[in-house]
């Protein structure tokens, strides 16, 4: 499985209200972003990364998101 | 089971979105996707604490959120690991040389374009030549010109050509375990010090090694060490030749090492031509390692200096030049600043084929070596890799990345793992390659989680 394989071309109607667009987001971000954390620690776990610091996990997966998404 | 602490922090990306008035949907089948239908019965505004408690019931046939998402972030991680892996152990090392090679060759153009390329030599007087039983050897021989002897191959045609190296040991042992031993030290290869063109034999010319080599060597013949060297000797004409090269190389051996005596008492540093050891590189300048390292610690020499008489004079000696050195430094080390002053950089062009060139001609080395791989598809690969974008010197890194990566590896993951781990090192103040592979690493998480969203208005 390449980590880059995806495809953008299938997107889920998420339905007509604007609240269950905004819910859906806010799943959707926080699911990535602990998605995100779980993936590092499991790396971090078995050694494959070390980690030079303290730093909030949590915090840098989002700053990437956010930086990755373009906003 | 999601944290407080990821919700939390997974607002900014909310509300960045909000404030801009655009939301996210996910990619069906995905593997975020997937991990989403978990949490499919929160539909309603009901802040963290329901989101965190509907992470923990299971929501579609695969499980809770917190089961969906460990297996998941366990099976990219192996992935990541695999990626991490390939990069480090495979392409990175290849990475490594090829640019090493590339600045390498750089620098040798830039030198070589002022005259700066060369080395620095410096020579000693062999602990052999100042030992007493071989001064003893030479002595009767000190007034015996350097001669030039033809048609000498007739004679030691057949017996260097059975030669075994034991008989050779044979001969050119003196008796003596201490003089044996200051022999072996410099002269580490007896056979091939013998390899040359015996048709016909320049004493004055040969490197004092080979020299020493012959005359120990003729030595045992002439002493008559080893039956076949007694029958070479049965015949007059045979020993008149033996003879007269064994006392012309002794000759040459004596003179040398009183030179070589002289040359240090008197403080020379550069070497004169007959007393170096091997066949002289005119790249280099050969130097008494005593007077030079005494010239450095206390006159005020130093090997800039010394490249910069290289530079100027070439590796001639001449009395005058030697006491200019010697005397004054400063205007070699100034000669050797000017020119390094004068380094051209090379043109892009230059820089740019040199690079295509080492790059090429190392991968197909490697692909050549591999065993087991389709080397025409290698090959191929690596052709196409060749042909990605290359701007110049600025650029080399993130250049032979690519090449390597796209030869050696599926995909672009290895690729963008270690360009970005290039990235991160170029932004950072203190280089900490830990760091930037970590920071790289989320980079690429979040680049993968990217790839399973998409914004929608």
């Amino acid at each position: 499985m390449s980590i880059s394989e995806n495809s953008i071309s299938e997107v889920t109607p998420v339905g007509p209200a604007q609240s269950k667009k905004e819910i859906l987001t806010g799943k959707i971000s926080a699911c990535a972003v602990s998605l995100g954390v779980s993936i590092l620690k499991d790396l971090i776990d078995t050694s494959k990364v070390s980690v030079p610091n303290t730093e909030d996990l949590s915090e840098l997966i989002t700053t990437a998101i956010i930086g990755e998404l373009q906003l | 089971m999601l944290k407080r602490s990821t919700i939390e922090q997974s607002i900014h990306i909310a509300d960045t979105l909000n404030y801009t008035n655009k939301r996210l949907s996910v990619v069906p089948g995905s593997p975020l996707g997937n991990i989403i239908t978990t949490l499919s019965s929160f539909n309603e505004v009901g802040g963290i604490d329901e989101l965190q408690r509907q992470s923990e019931v299971a929501g579609s046939t695969t499980g809770t959120h917190t089961e969906v998402e460990n297996y998941t972030a366990h099976k990219i991680s192996n992935v990541l690991a695999n990626i991490l892996d390939t990069a480090k152990n495979v392409v990175n090392p290849h990475c490594r040389a090829i640019v090493a090679g590339v600045e390498e060759e750089r620098k040798e153009k830039a030198l070589s374009s002022v005259g700066l390329l060369g080395n620095i030599k410096q020579i000693e007087l062999p602990a052999v030549l100042a030992d007493n039983m071989f001064i003893e050897l030479i002595e009767p021989y000190k007034t015996t010109p350097s001669s030039v002897f033809k048609n000498t191959y007739e004679v030691f045609n057949n017996f260097i050509k059975d030669l075994s190296t034991e008989e050779l040991n044979i001969l050119i042992k003196t008796g003596s375990a201490t003089l044996d031993n200051k022999v072996s030290l410099y002269i580490t290869s007896p056979i091939s010090e013998l390899d040359f063109n015996w048709y016909e034999i320049d004493i004055a010319a040969l490197p004092l090694r080979k020299v020493v080599t012959i005359f120990l060597f003729l030595h045992g013949i002439y002493t008559q060490k080893t039956d076949k060297a007694t029958t070479l000797m049965s015949s007059a004409t045979n020993t008149a030749v033996v003879a007269k090269i064994l006392a012309s190389a002794g000759g040459r051996i004596y003179r040398d090492t009183a030179l070589f005596d002289k040359v240090i008492k008197n403080g020379d540093i550069i070497a004169r031509g007959n007393l170096i050891s091997d066949y002289a590189d005119r790249n280099t300048l050969y130097v008494y390692g005593v007077n030079y390292r005494n010239w450095i610690q206390t006159k005020g020499g130093s090997p800039e200096a010394a490249l910069g008489y290289l530079a100027l004079n070439g590796n001639a000696f001449t009395n005058d030049l030697n006491n200019t050195l010697i005397n004054n430094p400063e205007r070699y080390r100034d000669e050797y600043q000017s020119r390094l002053n004068q380094l051209k950089t090379l043109s892009i062009v230059e820089d740019i084929n040199l690079a295509r060139r080492f790059t090429a001609d190392y991968m197909t080395d490697i692909i050549r070596r591999m065993e087991n791989v389709d080397k025409i598809a290698l090959h191929a690969k690596l052709a196409a890799a060749l042909e990605h974008e290359y701007h110049g010197s600025k650029y080399l890194i993130s250049y032979v990345i690519k090449v390597v990566s796209r030869t050696l590896t599926d995909g672009h993951d290895v690729k963008d793992i270690l360009l970005e781990i290039d990235n991160v090192l170029e932004e950072l103040e203190k280089p900490d390659l830990d760091y930037a592979i970590y920071i790289a690493t989320i980079r690429l998480v979040a680049r993968w989680l990217k790839n399973q969203v998409v914004i929608t208005n």
